[in-house]
């Protein structure tokens, strides 16, 4: 049995050279699938896209926030609830199973960003952070209405196009252009810094009601809710450009920003070790798919991993570091 | 859950049959009014309020229609931006705006303006 470490991207070369030149090939990875067979309309006169491996991950995560818990509420499958948490790790979690394929690499482990350390410096320096270099993720996007990332391995002469995108109204569509960003440093907003993760780690319960953005607790802290804007939610208001879209995980960015924190959620369960997963399972049936039996939405089988599949991974993975 | 489980989840032999055969429904839709309603709901000494509130956005004199929720604190929830919340349903249409340039551009490309047919009968009714 192998057990994947994750380790920062920010300071393991091994780990990042290994994720994107993963990412490099699940996007090439076709899967013979296109738009068309989702019935995902072509915007503007976009003929019907080719779907990668990498693609289909935007589209799970695009039927879970649509996936309205119960319908109407703003909860979904995936955010704004308590199964935030897990419902991610277990996307990580298929996400690193493709990447450890790719690489044939089964001890592979998905690296994390741990942005509040970038967060700690000066607003203005954080866009050179390591992450955004050449050889990391690339950085920002071009100024102009047309903020396509210029550096890296997924510049816009690199060949990696986004497929699926939702729009202003959250309808998707097929497209065919580069990744875009654009950052917020210039607007003065800065990354999550250590202070806010330190003061998340210490919350209890993980969740209560009313189960949603106006939850005490710390999944709604990690989720970034309380506001102003924190942590998790911060990150892709910060990156902007496909990041804030309801397809943010087209930008590999995404995942070492998710992976970052579920490593949070790793620190808080080793250091609250009797605090339980909420809600449990005789909570109301407004919660389904939010307590810790219920099957989550899944995409890729009709296997359905629940909350509590979630809370001991560790014959699967761990991380370098739970201390901040 | 363990690693031979997953290491089959992610397995294209297997996800793509199975995605062929039961693709899932996706939000091609739009909500097809200009109106957006939203509902909050709580019990007070043992009444039971309710509070129904209706929006109704245009921009340049074009609706906005997409999935909007407001929190028990008042913040508004916008889902195509789905990592903010806001004081203000202004303040929402101005991050729209702000985050959606090029769909506000004059002679832009706008949704309406796409030519596949079949994204009418696409929609499904979103979340
Ligand atoms: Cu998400």
């Amino acid at each position: 049995m192998t057990v994947g470490i994750r380790r920062d991207i920010r300071s393991d070369d091994g780990a990042r050279d290994a994720y994107v030149q993963g990412v490099i090939r699940l996007k090439q990875e076709d899967t013979g699938l296109t738009t068309g067979d989702f019935r995902i309309p072509g915007f503007a006169g976009t003929p019907p896209q080719p779907l990668s491996t990498w693609d289909l991950f935007v589209l799970w995560h695009l039927v879970a926030m649509n996936t309205s818990t119960p319908p109407g509420a703003d909860r979904n499958a995936a955010h704004v609830g308590p199964v935030f948490l897990p419902w991610h790790r277990w996307m990580l979690l298929l996400l690193e199973a493709n990447l450890q394929r790719v690489l044939r690499d089964a001890g592979f482990g998905l690296p994390y960003w741990d942005w509040a350390a970038d967060g700690d410096g000066s607003v203005d320096e954080q866009p050179q952070a390591p992450v955004w270099k050449r050889e990391c993720m690339g950085g920002d996007g071009s100024a102009g209405s047309e903020p396509f990332v210029t550096t890296g391995p997924f510049a816009a002469d690199s060949g990696f196009r986004v497929r699926v995108w939702s729009d202003e109204e959250g309808r998707v569509w097929a497209v065919d252009r580069p990744l875009r960003r654009r950052f917020r440093a210039g607007e003065g907003l800065g990354l999550p810094t250590t202070a806010d993760v330190k003061a998340a780690l210490e919350l209890l319960p993980y969740d209560t009601e009313p189960w949603d953005r106006n939850s005490d607790g710390f999944r709604n802290r990690l989720e970034g809710w309380t506001r102003p804007t924190g942590l998790h939610n911060l990150v892709h208001v910060w990156a902007r450009g496909d990041m804030e879209a309801a397809t943010s995980p087209n930008d590999p960015v995404f995942y070492l920003n998710h992976c970052n924190v579920d490593r949070l959620w790793a620190a808080w369960q080793a250091e609250h070790p009797d605090a339980p997963y909420l809600p449990g399972d005789d909570a109301p049936g407004d919660l389904l798919r939010h307590r810790l039996s219920d099957p989550m939405v899944a995409f890729f089988t009709d296997t359905a991993a629940t909350p509590a599949d979630m809370l001991d991974v560790s014959s699967i993975y761990t991380y370098d570091r739970l201390t901040m | 859950m363990d690693n031979s489980e997953l290491a089959r989840a992610a397995d294209p032999r297997v996800f793509v049959p199975y995605l062929r055969d039961n693709p899932p429904r996706l939000p091609t839709g739009g909500h097809g009014h200009g109106a957006i309603e939203t509902v909050r709901t709580a019990t007070h000494r043992g009444h039971e309020i309710v509070v129904r509130t209706t929006y109704e956005i245009e921009v340049d004199g074009r609706p906005l229609k997409g999935h909007l929720n407001v929190g028990n604190d008042g913040s508004v929830h916008y889902h195509p931006l789905p990592n903010y919340s806001f004081d203000s349903a202004l303040d929402l249409v101005r991050q729209v705006i702000d985050s959606f340039p090029e769909r506000f551009e004059a002679g832009g490309p706008h949704p309406a303006d796409a030519t596949d047919s079949g994204h009418r009968e696409a929609h499904r009714g979103g979340a």
